[in-house]
């Protein structure tokens, strides 16, 4: 994809930072199928909350929500009773 | 009730080949007078053969030729005939007067005797005229009764030449055997109550027939329960007491039985609530060992990741240090400072890939430690909740389910425990209650008279009011007389005293006429009292065997008392009707006051006698 100019590469003192390229737009654009499209759609969407976050305040989000990820797992252990 | 009585309206023979003799009669007073042979007590005797005695009167050589009798009777203004064949024993009843019926035109035919039960006879037909049928006496001292028939009350309308002159009493006919049902005759003539209410009492044989019966019965019945009391509870016989002993265990087994009960159902939700909070930190287990898996993978591709940006890394720099070359696309020299400025930032940017690797290793440490921390506890509230379980199942299984089961049988012991000692308390009852009957038993056994009900216990007041009337018909005859009547009732006497003299004690003269005064008494005393009576009495020389107190010596008080007599009978006006036969003839004024009827003996005065001279 770096050779045809859809992504490009930067280094920097950052570390390895990857970038749309010249021809990314219309790349893009130019996918149809149905997951590409939804997956347009989640990248607007992380843009839109997370554009404005620096790298430390996207990790501490990240340590903050961490532990609240677990409660869809609450009484799990009744569904794999056989299992535990 | 209307009181009806009856009026004997004159009595006829007839026989084939024979004229008939006949004799009226008209309301009160009667007399037939005429010496020894003349037929008087032939009229006497044919008529109470019409009432039904079953013999007819006594064959004479004048009677012979007769076959069939009459009584003409009035009730009501209505006239009957009653005809009977001498040689037969059914009477007929003829809807007519005297005069017109003939047996050969009867038309209803009743049994002249009387039949228990059957109303289809003389006794009942002429009862029932005047309200006495059905009526119910007792004939002994044990209540047993029969009912009231004509031929019991005969000796109180007709009296014979011999009967009056009798010892016995008016009230009794001598016959011993039927004396009891008299006296309760008598009784129910002076109270106008019979017997129907009187319960019957048995028989001295019977009953004790019955108390032995009994006694049988009863000691079987004793025996079989005795029997089973024994199997129930052998020689504890304090059953009350036991039932109460029995009665607190049971409440006792009761409530301890829910109070384990309770204790069980606690101690089920305090497991329950374990239960639940260990599936909590199960599934929390669970969770945090899935997580686990997922850091420490995590882990491994961050490792990979540095080793392969060391890796490229390392190839950068080898790559700097070759000399360079050709383009392999153009074949043209590379450009070598643009170069090595690039490899410059790439080792930087490499560099501080690295570094973030490292930090995110190091937090991702931190949370595994923190995830292995949780694990662990997790387990350990596991672990112990899983011996609260144990702990609270082992109370349960090896205490209180033993303890609610031990209970429960123990209480279904003692309600079978109870059943079968109330049910030996009952049968204690009842064995109580069967010695009492055969203590009675025993007494009423040994009691030497059984209850009884002597028949005729008049009502004083009644009897009181009866000797009144007596007295004053006697003091209306002039009768001699020293004191008051009075009756005793002693079932040996069952007279009249006169005076201070039993009746039956008197003289001839005296018996009669006071035998006289004694059924003629109860004719008026029925009236006064508005009580049945047939309303005709008959009596056969009341008057003949009085000689009175100065007998022999002068004839006049004898005359006064026989003057007296007529004079009373013929003023009577009551309705009530009286025939006397007697040997001597009624004052000539008291002769056109009545039926009067002189058999003279003598073809040339007056009527021979009853039959026609052939």
């Amino acid at each position: 994809m770096m050779s045809k100019s859809i992504i490009e590469c930067e280094f920097s003192t950052h570390g390895i930072m990857y970038l749309a390229g010249e021809w990314s737009l219309e790349f893009i654009n130019g996918l149809e199928a149905e997951y590409a499209q939804s997956l347009k759609e989640r990248a607007k969407w992380v843009v839109a909350q997370f554009a404005l976050y620096s790298d430390t305040e996207l990790s501490d989000f990240m340590r903050r929500n961490w532990s609240n990820w677990g409660a869809e797992f609450e009484f799990e252990s009744f569904l794999r009773k056989g299992e535990i | 009730m209307t009181m009806q009585r009856i009026t004997l309206t004159g009595i006829r023979v007839e026989g084939p080949h024979t004229p008939p003799a006949s004799v009226d009669f008209r309301p009160g007073l009667n007399v037939i007078a005429g010496s020894s042979d003349t037929g008087k007590t032939y009229v006497a005797s044919t008529l109470d053969f019409l009432l039904g005695r079953s013999t007819p009167p006594p064959d004479n050589p004048q009677s012979r030729s007769y076959t069939c009798a009459y009584l003409g009777l009035r009730v009501a203004s209505q006239d009957f005939t009653i005809s009977r064949d001498f040689r037969e024993n059914v009477a007929n009843i003829h809807n007519e007067p005297l005069a017109q019926a003939a047996i050969i035109n009867a038309r209803h035919q009743l049994s002249a005797a009387h039949r228990a039960g059957s109303t289809e006879t003389l006794s009942h037909w002429l009862l029932s005229q005047i309200g006495l049928e059905g009526r119910m006496l007792s004939r002994n001292q044990y209540a047993e009764k029969s009912s009231l028939t004509l031929r019991n009350i005969a000796h109180l309308l007709y009296v014979s030449e011999e009967n009056i002159i009798s010892r016995i009493s008016p009230a009794l006919s001598g016959d011993t055997i039927i004396e009891p049902l008299e006296r309760s005759i008598f009784s129910f003539f002076l109270t106008g109550i019979d017997d129907a209410a009187l319960t019957v009492i048995e028989k001295p044989k019977d009953r004790l027939a019955r108390l032995n019966t009994e006694e049988t019965v009863l000691r079987s019945m004793l025996e079989a329960k005795e029997t089973a009391l024994n199997k129930l509870v052998g020689d504890d016989r304090d059953s009350m007491g036991r039932l109460q002993k029995i009665d607190t265990s049971i409440q006792e087994a009761s409530s301890l039985i829910f109070a384990t009960r309770e204790e069980i159902t606690a101690l089920e939700a305090k497991r329950n609530e374990h239960w639940e909070s260990m599936q909590k930190e199960k599934s929390k287990r669970l969770f945090v060992s899935e997580q686990l898996k997922r850091l420490r993978l995590l882990g491994k591709f961050y490792e990979t990741d540095q080793k392969r940006l060391e890796a490229v890394f390392e190839a950068g720099k080898a790559f700097e240090e070759l000399p360079g070359g050709n383009c392999a696309v153009c074949g043209g020299k590379t450009d070598e400072d643009s170069s090595l400025s690039s490899v410059a930032e790439f080792k930087t940017a490499c560099t501080r890939e690295l570094q973030k690797l490292a930090d995110l290793t190091k937090e991702l440490q931190t949370a595994i430690s923190d995830m292995e921390a949780e694990e662990k506890d997790a387990e350990k509230a596991i672990v112990d909740t899983e011996g609260l379980l144990k702990q609270i199942e082992l109370e349960l299984t090896e205490k209180l389910k033993p303890q609610s089961s031990r209970a429960d049988t123990g209480l279904t012991e003692l309600i079978k425990l109870k059943g079968s000692v109330a049910r030996a308390a009952d049968l204690q009852t009842e064995i109580e209650g069967l010695n009492l009957r055969l203590t009675e038993i025993e007494d009423a056994r040994k009691a030497k008279k059984p209850k009884t009900n002597p028949t005729g216990s008049l009502g004083t007041a009644k009897a009181a009011r009866f000797c009144e009337v007596v007295q004053e018909t006697l003091r209306a005859w002039k009768y001699p007389m020293k004191g008051h009547v009075s009756f005793d009732a002693d079932p040996q006497k069952f007279d009249l005293v006169i005076g201070d003299q039993d009746r039956g004690s008197m003289g001839k003269g005296y018996r009669a006429i006071t035998h006289a005064a004694f059924v003629i008494g109860l004719m008026r005393y029925c009236r006064q009292e508005n009580i049945p009576h047939p309303g005709f009495v008959v009596l056969d020389t009341p008057l003949n065997p009085f000689k009175g107190p100065d007998e022999g010596v002068s004839g006049k008080v004898n005359d006064e008392i026989k003057d007296a007599f007529y004079e009373d009978l013929a003023r009577d006006a009551s309705g009530d009707q009286f025939l006397i036969l007697e040997n001597t003839e009624p004052p000539i004024n008291i002769q056109k006051m009545i039926g009067y009827h002189h058999f003279s003996k003598n073809n040339d005065a007056g009527r021979y006698g009853f039959f026609p001279i052939r």
